[in-house]
């Protein structure tokens, strides 16, 4: 007789399946009765490293292409060996002549040329032979699934476009299929702004080589030549898009660079993109002929797969992240398009929408940032100019750290990796920085990252030295290797990356100088982006101690000390670092009882200024809560109160970072008033976050971030060692579901809310040990944990 | 409301999954690699992040039943069919009840995908984990809104 082996398996709790369930499909859809108009309008796919824009044209389809490592230029050296000369007069200007406007004249001369530019590789256009004018037209991208689709009827055909970048075959892949009787005809060619030429290749294949300039300007810099073009090997990448396509039931050709596809039932594109990218600190001289030979390996991979195991295999990867989390605020009105949603939000409350918005939050981080590629930059992945806004780099002045602010409680932590990554890179060209600018040990950058990890100032000594000489984005960065540690407990991982953080802590140990108190301050210090008015008047940016370095040594040195301890390494660099802690300026309070952002009360010349940075203690910093410190809690939120009172918050970002300000102070009616305005005033048709530019706007992705994370803060935080369920609940959020959100301490968290109260909530722990889990009311709970195991609080 | 966990009883027999069962069975808790990969699948499944199961299955039933499972094992992850569908292809469109009944005494629920198969009208039909379950099954893959 043969044995048989039983067992009982207990799945995940039912609860945690209907949290999943709940969040059907349709819930998770950006829809449009219209094809997109500009490009605003279009809907993105991406895998990480490839991305597409699809605008779903009836008779003609633009699909607009992007790979990560596409950028201009090459390495070089951006040092500024004068930098250090005018050190010692800056700070004697500052801290004894008070003579702000003469500091900034000097903080110009320290510095350096601007960074170089994320490019668009090009378009894969698609015309159709002209038919019967098209009828239930549906424009539509599916976040649970990661795939944009184009229906429409043809007479009794129908008509379906799926794109998507598959993760597993590194490729855009485009199916069109006709159901019913008509056939497929149709061409598709590729074009590009950037020098190079279209080729036919062998089969049907379509290419275009070409190089990408060796240097392009800002957008904003003022220039006669802003765009050039070198031949020489290295000087600008060559890169290479190549296209396959394969029909069912029909015919294809390739011709100068145009493929043919008639009288097809169906017909996949696969479209495999590769750069000459050796690495950051490598020449891009990679030869046409190995792109070429990268690009047929994609291809020829793909095309092994049939259409259903690729859809498959993509759909699978990309739902082992996103389906990890599930937010339902209330049922959706499913019969109206996005756009007309979006639009109706003004008048009515769509609670729906904003788990939509949440979810597209995650969707995008996943599309944009996956392990291997580039970090999300100031528009993800999706670009289509040579000049974008800001040269859509990696402005780290709060952009680039707000796109990852969902990474680690949003469940998302692998898609955290690539910041890490250019990480390692900033910290070995920012020694140099800090050796050849400052003469000072360890490692810094500044406010402006490329894909050459420029580290030093830019500004060409024209630039506002509150932009190009702020020179504390390493300990900002250097904060989400330590979060990415208290989330996950990965000593190894802490480990790693130990280095990079001691080094950002010993430049700024030297760094900080005695003030006349003989407390250590830093000096140049700017508060991000924005001006006082000095004591003669005039305007300034140049000062001592501001806000915000405050916050940043003390989280900085505060987690290098505790991570040395944890690794058993380092003792007496811990104690020089607790020391200086002791002797550091403290943060001060105004005339109205707000954080002040500067070392003393200036005038304010823009009180409703975007960067509120001097609140970063509050969030994304966790050294100010309204329990630990409540003199600063509410001095941040007089300073929150006057910002927006003057028109601040109005650029999506900063709107985005005003909820998250609200959600840590416990308010949850004013962080969903301002997540209101996020999506009334700065968020556009297909849900992209919008910043203003004269009399239209501008696409750029943080708020996008920003926003996910704030509602997961309204919803639970974690940051004070306890887990804190919905602390900043919205009386618009009666009734609702979230799972999968996660706590320090790596606790995955579900929770079910009715009439404004907590009913339920599960935890499931990935590591054993004891949490303590606050209540809405402020009762606390211990819960024990065992790895893999579920433990359950009734409240009903 | 709080749902009780969902308990899934798993028998393997030689290098085979032999049964799943519906409910709180006391039934060991037994080491096999299969019943790890299994469990592991299964898993998968239940938070989204699994499609197709790929694990080696044994089903001894009737030659009616046997073909019953075969159309079920082919019916796609977010899909569904009706009993009558399944019955037109069996080609005797009078044996919804015993397809119904062949449906119904699946072994493997979940992995042979019963719960994609509903009734003509629109209801959901029977399951052997309640409806309520298959529901959620169906809602899970996308097939259905709740």
């Amino acid at each position: 007789m043969s044995r048989i082996s039983r067992r009982t398996l207990i799945t995940l709790p039912a609860g945690a399946i209907a949290a999943r369930a709940a969040q059907a499909p349709s819930d998770l859809t950006l829809w449009y009765d219209k094809p997109a108009g500009p490009w605003t309008d279009a809907l993105p796919v991406g895998n990480g490293r490839l991305g597409a824009m699809v605008f779903g044209g009836v008779d003609e389809e633009r699909i607009q292409l992007n790979e990560d490592t596409l950028w201009s230029g090459c390495p070089k050296d951006w040092s500024n060996a004068d930098a250090k000369n005018q050190l010692a007069e800056v700070r004697r200007l500052v801290m004894e002549a008070e003579d702000y406007q003469a500091a900034d004249a000097l903080c110009r001369k320290m510095q350096g040329p601007y960074n170089q530019s994320y490019l668009c590789p090009g378009n894969l256009a698609l015309k159709f032979a002209p038919g019967a004018a098209a009828g239930g037209y549906r424009r539509s991208l599916d976040l649970n699934t990661a795939v944009a689709e184009v229906r429409y009827a043809r007479g009794r055909t129908t008509v379906v476009r799926s794109v998507m970048a598959s993760y597993p075959a590194q490729v855009i892949a485009v199916r069109i299929e006709a159901q019913g009787k008509e056939r497929l005809t149709f061409t598709a060619s590729l074009d590009s702004q950037l020098k190079g030429e279209a080729a036919g290749e062998q089969g049907a294949r379509i290419a275009y080589r070409g190089k990408a300039p060796a240097h392009v300007d800002p957008n904003y810099k003022k220039s006669d030549k802003p765009v050039i073009d070198d031949e020489r090997e290295g000087y600008g990448m060559r890169f290479e898009i190549l296209v396959s396509a394969r029909v069912e039931d029909g015919r294809v050709s390739s011709k100068d660079g145009v493929l043919s596809i008639e009288e097809a039932r169906a017909a996949t594109l696969l479209v495999a993109i590769r750069t000459g990218f050796r690495g950051y600190d490598q020449m891009p001289d990679m030869p046409a002929r190995a792109i070429s030979a990268l690009c047929e390996a994609d291809i020829d991979a793909a095309e092994r797969m049939s259409w259903p195991k690729m859809l498959a295999a993509h759909t699978t990867a990309h739902r082992a992240l996103f389906a990890r989390v599930a937010l339902d605020l209330g049922p959706q009105e499913a019969g109206t398009p996005t756009s007309a949603r979006l639009a109706k939000f003004a008048k009515t409350e769509d609670p729906s929408l904003l788990a939509l918005y949440f979810q597209y939050g995650r969707y995008l981080l996943i599309c944009s940032s996956r392990p291997g590629s580039q970090p999300a930059n100031l528009q993800g992945i999706w670009n289509e100019q040579v000049r974008p806004p800001w040269s859509s780099n990696w402005t780290v002045n709060i952009n680039t750290q707000m796109n990852y602010w969902p990474a680690e409680t949003c469940n998302l932590s692998e898609c955290h990796e690539p910041l890490f990554e250019m990480m390692g890179g900033l910290a070995r060209n920012g020694a140099e920085t800090a050796r050849v600018n400052y003469g000072l040990p360890g490692w810094c950058s500044h406010h402006n990252v490329d894909l050459w990890r420029q580290s030093a100032p830019v500004g060409e000594g024209t630039g506002s030295p509150t932009w190009a000489n702020w020179q504390m984005s390493a300990p900002w960065l250097c904060g989400h290797l330590w979060e990415r540690y208290r989330f996950s407990g990965d000593r190894e991982f802490l480990a790693r990356y130990y280095a990079v953080m001691k080094g950002a802590a010993e430049f700024l140990l030297a760094w900080l100088v005695p003030d006349k108190q003989g407390q250590l301050t830093t000096c140049p210090s700017f508060s991000t982006e924005n001006v006082f008015s000095a004591p003669n008047g005039k305007p300034a940016v140049t000062s001592a101690g501001c806000a915000m370095d405050i916050a940043l040594i003390h989280e900085l040195f505060g987690s290098v000390a505790e991570a040395a301890g944890i690794l058993e390494r380092d003792a007496e660099f811990a104690a020089k670092l607790r020391e200086a802690l002791g002797r550091l300026v403290k943060y001060k309070t105004g005339s109205h009882g707000q954080l002040l952002e500067w070392e003393r009360e200036f005038g304010e010349p823009e009180p409703g200024h975007r960067h509120m940075s001097h609140m970063y203690g509050l969030y994304p910093g966790w050294e100010i809560t309204p329990r630990r410190t409540p003199e600063l809690a509410r001095g941040c939120r007089v300073s929150l109160e006057r910002r927006l009172a003057a028109g601040g918050a109005y650029t999506g970002w900063s709107r985005a970072w005003a909820i998250g300000f609200w959600a840590r102070l416990l308010d949850g009616d004013k962080a969903h008033e301002s997540l209101s305005m996020l999506m009334r005033h700065s968020t556009g048709p297909n849900l992209f976050d919008t910043h203003p530019a004269g009399k239209t706007w501008i696409f750029q992705i943080d708020g996008n971030f920003g926003a996910a994370a704030a509602m997961a803060e309204m919803l639970m935080q974690s940051h004070e060692g306890t887990i804190d369920l919905l602390p900043a609940l919205p009386k618009a959020w009666a009734a609702g579901w979230v799972a999968g959100l996660v706590a320090r301490g790596g606790v995955e968290v579900a929770l079910r809310w009715r009439g404004g109260k907590l009913a339920w909530a599960s935890f499931r722990a990935r590591r054993d040990g004891g949490h303590t889990v606050r209540l809405p009311s402020g009762e606390t709970r211990q819960v024990n944990l065992k790895a893999g195991r579920t433990a359950e609080l009734n409240f009903a | 409301m709080i749902e009780p966990g969902l308990r899934l009883g798993l028998a393997v027999e030689e290098e085979s999954l032999v049964e799943i069962r519906f409910g709180d069975v006391a039934v060991g808790d037994a080491e096999h690699p299969l019943l790890n990969e299994a469990e592991r699948q299964l898993r998968a499944y239940f938070e989204g992040r699994l499609r197709e199961f790929d694990l080696p299955l044994k089903r001894p039933g009737t030659a009616f039943q046997e073909s019953v499972w075969r159309m079920v094992a082919a019916i796609g992850y977010g899909r569904t069919r009706t009993y009558m569908d399944l019955a037109r292809e069996l080609g005797s469109p009078g044996a919804v009840r015993a397809v119904g009944a062949a449906n119904g005494a699946n072994p493997l629920p979940i992995v042979i995908p019963c719960h994609r198969v509903v009734a003509t009208g629109g209801g959901m039909g029977g399951y052997g984990g309640g409806v309520e379950l298959k529901r959620r099954l169906l809602a899970l893959e996308g097939a259905i809104l709740i």
